[in-house]
């Protein structure tokens, strides 16, 4: 097998999972709106795959986190927007807390204690 | 998973895309509006986004149950494959389903006559203690009604019944006759645990109540069969029973037409046959060990002597009394048919590989387009289960047809009568369950190559020279075919072999033209001994003179089995009080004056005895040849004495001459006669003694020698019997030759016929499976075949090539089927007559197989010496 071997895809799911959620907690939006708004706010640095960007929408929405409609975009097209619910809101804290766990769990190896502190307020 | 998103996948995709489409459109608007051309945007969008499709097979994925999709769709598409590979698809499907119909109904009749023959509760523990002799079975444990309880609360033994039978005469066919009825003690329908199909069975409180229970076969044949039976009469001996109940059709115990109560009396001289029920567990040993005791105790207590230490129990299961050879041969032929199977099997694997290997370059580019190895395997595996089943389908309704076929036949030379051949779910059950197996079995070769790889250049599409791949798993599996089919036609052979000098055999008389039946003498009539002889002497008498009749004799005796096997000794020797265990037997025949003549069995000495001997109950004996053999050895045995205690030992029911004497003289030596049973054993050791030393007042044999047809006569016998003596019942009337292949020859008859049918079809399918390896490999050298002969090979050259490239498998297959042959023969021996000199046997088959494995690659080889080296090249 000549592939490269992506990166652990159940790691950046979850994160993936996580972002979705956090971008809707502000209001509803569509598939497009929600790509633009991780890639804004991190500055351009994550670049969400829109491929996947997709499937996870709707295992999110499987799992009753976020629901659907399809209403009209600024431009007067059809679009399919995400809500988010209250499971999702719930989940959405749960997985927060964990991340932030887990990030000051990778910092104090690191040594970075300025992260550290910033973590664990 | 949920299944509902399963089902609603198309509908959450044909949403997806809607939603692509939709982020797509604002991604190129975005890029317009920074500046971009409407191509570029639109380019720009979709390289940002990835391959739509994907993400939409990505969804498609998740709401699938992928395994299951996977196989639904190999199923689909190998369906639309065999359907355009017809003739493959049609010769592997009658393959498999001749190997599965063929075990399918070789384990229907299995499992009627070994698996469940008996409808009785717990059969398979049902057992009668038998005593052993040197010679076999000398008798049976029987009780009296005081012993009977000790035996049911014995520890080894769950519970146990008492059975004898009787033949009372009856009117109820419009003349006398006799029936075969068993008595049963109260509780042994209640031991036995077969409820009626009417009415109720008998009970503890019969007692001595005239009532009885109906077989159903004795129903059906005499009375309505309905509630309308019950209360109505039988007559037996003159007392009237009073019907209570019908048993079903498959209660048939010992064939009795009714069961009627058997009360044990007080009279602790009198027992009964003994049936047992071992407790769940419990060991032959154990079972037989604490008999013994029992006997033992029973023994010393009634006639105060001890058994003698050699006395050995055995237990002896329902339907085994006569030795379980007849199992063996069933379970042979099942080993015979799974053969058989395992030999489609190989032949359908052989298709599937020639399948594959044509299919090599489709799999090649499915596995260059990303299918996985393991997807091909499967896909193949599918194809072979698709095929499993169509044939297990096809085999089942074999099945139906075959047992149709076979039932009567079958049923009557196989079954004790109480088993039924039918095909019911643990048969379905087996073939499916079969199916299964054999599709995995022949799937598996040719998809593992597949998965294991192909090596080799890639894309060498169809320039194979010498030997194609795939061709060592051909290889193996001819051989095996060739090997296995070669063991099936050996063993075919001797069954066949066995069965025809079984009907060659000299059964030392002759059977055709002979009438035969039994006239029951009616209770308390002709009681003295002087009234018997006269009877019999007027009857015979009188029989003999009935036109076409050429001698009529009226003994005892039969020739198809043996006397009553009694005690004899030498007069020099002395046995103590337990006689009965200690001194030899042999087979005791009371016969007249003419039996042995109008048998035509052979005097090879001395004289046969007179009338007028007969009638004054002279002391003398003629013996068979193996018997004069071993007592007296070079000795001349005529003229000497033998000592025959049974002759004075008086029996109920005997009478005897004024001056019973044991001492008896060998007048004469007879050929020896083959028992009916089993006719290739060594004979049994026989006496013929005058009928007149042992006159038994309850019932006589009849045999008339006739000029032409036997049955022709029944009539006119039936008239003079009834001139004699009007309440004189008759029965069993048959042709001796008749009794012969119905008891003795047709079970060996459709064993024969059954191997012969199974042996051919798998050297047929041996042969396909040779012809299509062979015209295949032809197929795949078409070109290289054709540049040689275009280089100047001799078509002598190419012919001779092909129809030798199989003959070193062939040899192989020859060899190892030799060397397992030889194996299963001595197998053989253990169980059946392999007749000795059956040394061409071995020979004769391989050159079947030969002369088979030529046939089949004659053709392919012609079709390669055909080739045209232009049309070949062009065959691209």
């Amino acid at each position: 097998m000549g592939r490269q071997k992506p990166p652990n895809p159940e790691m950046l799911k979850g994160t993936l999972d996580m972002m979705i959620l956090r971008t809707l907690l502000p209001g509803d939006a569509h598939g497009h709106t929600i790509a633009r708004v991780i890639e804004r706010t991190s500055e351009e640095v994550l670049e969400v795959e829109q491929g996947s960007l997709y499937p996870a929408l709707h295992r999110l929405e499987d799992r009753g986190w976020v629901s659907s409609y399809w209403g009209a975009s600024q431009n007067n097209r059809k679009a399919k927007f995400y809500c988010l619910t209250a499971a999702g809101k719930k989940q959405l804290t749960l997985q927060t807390s964990r991340w932030r766990q887990m990030a000051r769990a990778i910092a104090l190896v690191m040594g970075e204690e300025r992260l550290v502190g910033a973590g664990g307020q | 998973m949920s299944w509902r998103r399963f089902f609603r996948r198309s509908q959450r995709d044909a949403e997806l895309r809607r939603e692509i489409d939709f982020h797509l459109a604002e991604e190129m608007e975005e890029n317009v509006a920074r500046g971009m051309m409407p191509e570029e945007a639109r380019r720009q969008a979709y390289l940002n986004f990835g391959n739509p499709l994907r993400v939409r097979e990505d969804l498609w994925q998740q709401n699938t149950l992928t395994a299951l999709d996977n196989r639904w769709r190999d199923l689909k598409y190998e369906l639309r494959a065999l359907r355009r590979a017809r003739g493959f698809a049609l010769t592997a499907i009658l393959t498999v389903a001749l190997g599965i119909g063929a075990t399918t109904l070789v384990f229907s009749v299995v499992y009627g006559v070994v698996l469940n023959p008996y409808p009785y509760r717990d059969a398979n523990r049902i057992v009668q203690m038998a005593f052993l002799g040197k010679q076999g079975i000398r008798g049976f444990m029987a009780v009296n009604a005081h012993d009977f309880e000790t035996v049911r609360h014995a520890s080894t033994v769950e519970d146990a019944m008492l059975s004898d039978f009787g033949d009372p005469i009856t009117n109820v066919s419009g003349y006398p006759e006799d029936l075969e009825i068993a008595r049963f003690s109260g509780n042994a329908f209640d031991f036995l645990g077969v409820a009626p199909l009417f009415g109720r069975t008998l009970r503890e409180e019969d007692q001595d109540q005239p009532v009885a229970v109906l077989g159903y076969a004795f129903c059906r044949a005499h009375y309505p069969c309905d509630q309308g039976v019950l209360g109505r009469k039988l007559d037996l001996n003159h007392r009237q029973f009073t019907i209570v109940g019908v048993m079903p059709p498959r209660f048939a115990w010992e064939d009795a037409a009714a069961f009627i109560p058997l009360v044990p009396g007080n009279d602790l001289d009198e027992s009964y046959p003994l049936y047992l029920r071992a407790r769940k567990g419990v060991s032959a040993e154990a079972l037989s060990a604490q008999m013994l005791a029992l006997v033992r105790q029973f023994v010393l207590a009634s006639e105060g002597v001890e058994l003698p230490p050699e006395t050995q129990l055995k237990p002896i299961e329902l339907g085994q009394r006569s030795g379980g050879s007849l199992q063996k041969r069933l379970e042979l032929l099942f080993a015979a048919v799974c053969t058989l199977l395992l030999i489609a099997c190989a032949n359908v694997s052989i298709l599937l590989l020639g399948r594959a290997t044509v299919r090599r370059h489709e799999f090649e580019i499915r596995n260059a387009l990303g299918a996985l190895r393991s997807r091909l395997a499967c896909q193949l595996l599918t194809e072979a289960l698709l095929i499993a089943l169509a044939g297990g389908v096809l085999g089942i309704v074999m099945t139906y047809a075959g047992v149709a076929a076979l039932r009567a036949p079958l049923v009557k030379s196989f079954f004790p009568p109480e088993a039924v051949l039918t095909v019911n779910g643990w048969v379905l059950a087996f073939s499916t369950g079969l199916s299964f197996f054999t599709g995995i079995l022949f799937g598996l070769f040719p998809s593992l190559q597949v998965s294991k790889g192909f090596q080799g250049p890639r894309f060498s599409v169809k320039f194979t020279s010498g030997s194609p791949r795939g061709r060592r798993s051909h290889r193996v599996l001819i051989a095996a075919q060739i090997a296995s089919t070669l063991v099936l036609l050996v063993i075919a052979g001797a069954v066949i072999r066995a069965f025809v000098d079984l009907y060659k055999l000299d059964l030392g008389y002759d059977p055709h033209n002979v009438l035969t039946f039994r006239l029951p003498i009616p209770a308390g009539e002709y009681a003295s001994w002087a009234a018997r002889i006269q009877y019999r002497k007027a009857l015979q008498g009188r029989l003999q003179q009935i036109p076409g009749v050429r001698e009529a004799s009226l003994d005892q005796a039969m020739p198809t089995g043996g006397g009553f096997p009694m005690e004899y000794a030498l007069p020099s020797e002395h046995f103590g009080p337990d006689m009965d265990v200690k001194m030899p037997r042999a087979d005791l025949e009371f016969v007249d004056a003419h039996f042995l003549s109008s048998m035509r069995i052979r005097i090879l000495a001395g004289r046969t005895f007179t009338q007028s001997e007969y009638e004054r109950g002279c002391p003398v004996a003629l013996i068979n040849r193996t018997f004069a053999r071993r007592l007296f050895g070079a000795l001349h045995p005529v003229g000497q004495m033998l000592r025959i205690p049974p002759l004075v030992a008086g029996y109920p029911g005997v009478e005897r001459p004024e001056k019973p004497q044991e001492m008896v003289r060998i007048i004469g030596i007879t050929g020896d006669v083959r028992a009916a049973w089993l006719p290739a054993a060594t004979p049994r050791e026989s006496i013929y003694l005058p009928e007149s030393l042992f006159a038994t007042g309850s019932s006589l044999r009849v045999n008339l020698r006739t000029e032409n047809d036997p049955m022709a006569i029944l009539e006119m016998a039936r008239r003079v019997v009834k001139q004699v003596n009007p309440d004189q019942p008759l029965s069993q009337a048959r042709t001796l030759s008749e009794i012969l292949s119905e008891d003795l020859r047709d079970r060996d008859r459709w064993l024969a016929i059954l191997f012969g049918t199974f042996s051919s079809i798998a050297l047929f399918l041996a042969a396909i499976g040779l012809y299509s390896v062979a015209s295949f490999a032809v197929a795949q050298r078409t070109r290289e075949i054709g540049v040689r002969v275009a280089l100047g090979a001799s078509r002598v050259d190419i012919f001779r090539g092909v129809l030798l490239s199989e003959s070193g498998v062939v040899l192989s297959g020859l060899a190892i089927g030799s060397f397992l042959s030889l194996i299963v023969e001595k197998l053989l021996r253990g169980f059946m007559s392999v007749p000795a000199q059956n040394g061409w046997l071995l020979p004769a088959c391989c050159l079947v197989m030969v002369m088979v494995s030529a046939l089949a690659s004659y053709l392919p080889a012609r079709r390669a010496a055909r080739i045209e080296p232009m049309e070949a090249l062009r065959a691209e």
